[in-house]
């Protein structure tokens, strides 16, 4: 809810009226941008004949439970996968932004903002520009097949975590900092125990950014993995698509699975995922 | 933990803990390398495709013909649209698999660059007789060379579903069985699409898709070439019976009102299965199709149905597309791809791809295969008679580009912004310039 809304919210009961149609807009919106997820569930407990049926139905006939043991089965693999390569991307992402973050925001280094700039200007390649040499790279490091493609580089190249924990280490007083210094902490010290509990919501954001990159990542797997039993959960959605037709109930059934983790994580982290945004200095 | 204690905080650092120990332990545990080290996989051959789903007829084929040949086939499933952004990607980088799949559309392009093998000593060498094929499916890989660049194993012709309920429920007499009957013309479908439909969309008369096939079918019907000539230089869909053709088809839905409007029908091209959902649930009674869409309605049509003949103005055609397979030139065993090849035209594979009864397989043979049962369509004879009068898209290396040219224009058609014969030709030189290669 924005400040304007939560203002008028807490308006004496003189204001009710304007409340009621600041809620009828508010649940609208709600109802407009839950269609699509509600739509996937009912679709997913549905039968295949009845997913497209003219005039469309909500409520399906007969609750196919079953479509999500038939879509679930074989899922495992795909989560698991899925579930490694998170975890490696969010963990190390963290470690390494964190730590360029708080070099650019802190400490002084000839070439600075240099270093800086160009670390901002790779982010400006469109992938697909490098995408054949990178291949061939990896070919010859024999890393094709392999999940390394999928995390070893965007571990090492944290360009917008590392921008976004810059941002939020230079919001945090410098008189903490010194406060350590003068404690006799070293500079890795500060950092560990002083600066980095002060920007959790940061690194939350940035952790939760980074998980739902690597969850929803179709495109790194589809071209660097071959064999079936290293694929993910994006792929595994695909794998329902039909050349001709596509089992839609089992689709759906599939991709209401496939985003309970992000779902999960999000309300689990909501409160900080959002300001960490805000302190970062990127809220519009 | 008692519940009483979990907390949102709990759960974060459990959380947390967990994913940390994760990121720590994994990496260096395992990265699921298995050694294949490139597109070439692992095992003695490789197979790129598309097709996802072990169980299916094609990969069983592929299973079988490993057992039969003693090879282990190492078969690279790429669903989705990246399919050919990975093709590129890996035979750019030399790691060809030992065969692929391939879209029919990017044959010739993909020959012309140079990536694909002549097929050609192969079937010289096995005497490989042509008559004993549909000639639409062997001739489609001959290319302007000589070469015989591809390997079709299962056509997909177009033809035309009926709502045999609406029929019916109308009183209109269904269309001939039989493809070389007479009548059954463009006058007769537009009347009996009238009879068919209902007020206020509750049921349309006609569902013709805006893609290659009505672009094929009903310019050829009309006695034009197609989108393109016969030799790919010229822009026939702009010329009079291609612009003819899109208009009257335009004209269902603009001036007939027996079509649901084309904003409608391309919005649902996003949606998985709309075209036939709308005929399996009686929301349409005519819809033009490939035989591929046959699996779905026998499992999921709520209405009866079966197939008919697409009709004709000046002859009786119709659009076919194939399921190709192909040998890169940089496959490293390009015999024991071929072997495979073969196998998959073969009496027993055809045998296990005829069941879908969506897709004939190329050997002449196959009809004998293509037998009705207790499920529709029971016209399933109709297959190998639409076969002999159906043409491929007359290919260019271009057709990717050519098409971000004039589809946008004929959304103009669609929506009654310009005619056909405006819309399409103020993209003619244009389209042209790019099968010449100078776009």
């Amino acid at each position: 809810m924005t400040t304007e809304a939560i203002r008028v919210f807490n308006r004496p009961p003189r204001h009710i009226p304007r409340r009621v149609v600041l809620i009828v807009v508010l649940l609208f919106f709600a109802v407009v941008f839950a269609m699509p997820l509600l739509w996937m569930i009912s679709a997913s407990l549905k039968p295949e004949n009845e997913v497209l049926q003219s005039p469309p139905t909500f409520i399906p006939s007969e609750f196919q439970w079953g479509n999500y043991s038939q879509a679930g089965h074989g899922l495992l693999p795909f989560f698991l996968n899925s579930c490694k390569l998170a975890a490696l991307n969010v963990g190390f992402l963290l470690l390494f932004a964190s730590l360029a973050g708080y070099g650019f925001a802190r400490l002084n280094f000839a070439f600075k903002n240099l270093a800086f700039a160009l670390l901002l200007s790779t982010a400006m390649i469109p992938g697909i520009v490098y995408l054949v040499p990178q291949y061939m790279l990896f070919r010859q490091m024999g890393w094709i097949d392999t999940h390394y493609p999928l995390w070893v580089p965007n571990v090492l190249t944290p360009v917008f975590g590392t921008f976004l924990l810059r941002q939020a280490f230079r919001g945090i007083p410098i008189e903490l900092e010194e406060a350590a210094k003068l404690d006799g902490a070293s500079i890795f010290g500060t950092f560990w125990r002083i600066m980095l509990p002060q920007v959790k919501p940061a690194l939350a954001a940035v952790g939760a950014l980074t998980f739902m990159g690597s969850w929803n990542d179709l495109f790194g797997p589809l071209i660097f993995l071959n064999s079936t039993r290293l694929q993910t959960m994006p792929i595994a959605l695909a794998l329902f698509k039909g050349e001709y037709f596509t089992q839609t109930n089992l689709m759906m059934a599939a991709a209401t699975l496939t985003i309970l983790p992000p779902l999960l994580l999000f309300l689990l982290a909501q409160k900080y995922f959002v300001q960490g945004i805000t302190m970062s200095g990127l809220k519009g | 933990m008692p519940a009483s204690e979990i907390s949102r905080r709990s759960v974060l650092r459990a959380l947390g803990i967990g994913g940390g120990a994760l990121a720590a332990g994994l990496p260096l545990a395992a990265c699921g390398s298995n050694g294949s080290g490139g597109g070439g996989g692992g095992g003695n051959a490789s197979w790129m495709t598309w097709d996802t789903e072990s169980g299916t007829p094609m990969y069983t084929m592929a299973q079988n013909w490993a057992k039969q040949a003693g090879k282990t086939l190492d078969i690279q499933s790429i669903p989705g649209d990246d399919y050919d952004t990975k093709l590129r990607t890996v035979l750019s980088s030399g790691a060809a698999p030992t065969a692929i799949r391939i879209n029919d559309d990017y044959v010739r392009g993909y020959y012309a660059e140079g990536s694909l093998l002549d097929l050609r000593p192969y079937l010289e060498k096995d005497g490989i007789k042509p008559e004993d094929y549909f000639p639409v499916a062997y001739n489609f890989a001959k290319q302007p060379d000589g070469a015989h660049a591809a390997w079709p194993i299962m056509t997909n012709p177009g033809i035309l579903y009926c709502n045999t309920d609406a029929f019916a429920e109308a009183g209109v007499e269904l269309p001939p069985k039989d493809w070389a009957k007479s009548g059954w013309t463009w006058d007769d479908f537009l009347e009996a699409a009238k009879k068919l439909t209902k007020p206020n969309g509750e049921r349309w008369g006609a569902l013709v898709f805006p893609d290659s096939s009505l672009e094929t079918v009903f310019p050829t019907s009309n006695g034009g070439d197609g989108i393109y000539s016969k030799d790919a230089t010229r822009f026939t869909l702009a010329e009079p019976q291609g612009t003819e053709a899109i208009q009257w088809v335009a004209d269902l839905s603009l001036k007939h009102k027996v079509h649901p409007d084309f904003a409608t029908v391309t919005a649902g091209k996003q949606t998985p299965n709309w075209a036939l959902a709308q005929l399996g649930t009686g929301k349409v009674a005519m819809l033009l199709g490939l035989t591929s869409g046959v699996p779905y309605l026998r499992s999921n049509a709520k209405v009866k149905w079966d197939i008919f003949p697409t009709p004709m103005k000046v002859s009786r055609t119709t659009v076919n597309t194939l399921t190709v397979l192909a040998i890169p030139k940089a496959s490293k065993d390009p015999d024991t791809a071929w072997s495979f090849l073969k196998y998959a035209v073969g009496a027993e594979s055809a045998k296990l791809l005829a069941q879908s009864r969506g897709f004939m397989p190329v050997a002449k043979s196959s009809s004998a295969l293509f037998v009705p049962d207790d499920k529709a369509p029971s016209n399933l004879a109709l297959v190998t008679q639409a076969l002999g009068s159906a043409v491929n898209e007359n290919f260019s290396r271009y057709i990717e580009r050519a098409r971000t040219i004039y589809r946008p224009v004929l959304d103009d058609v669609w929506s009654g912004k310009k005619t056909a014969e405006a819309a399409l030709g103020g993209v003619k030189q244009k389209v042209e310039d790019v099968l010449a290669g100078k776009g």
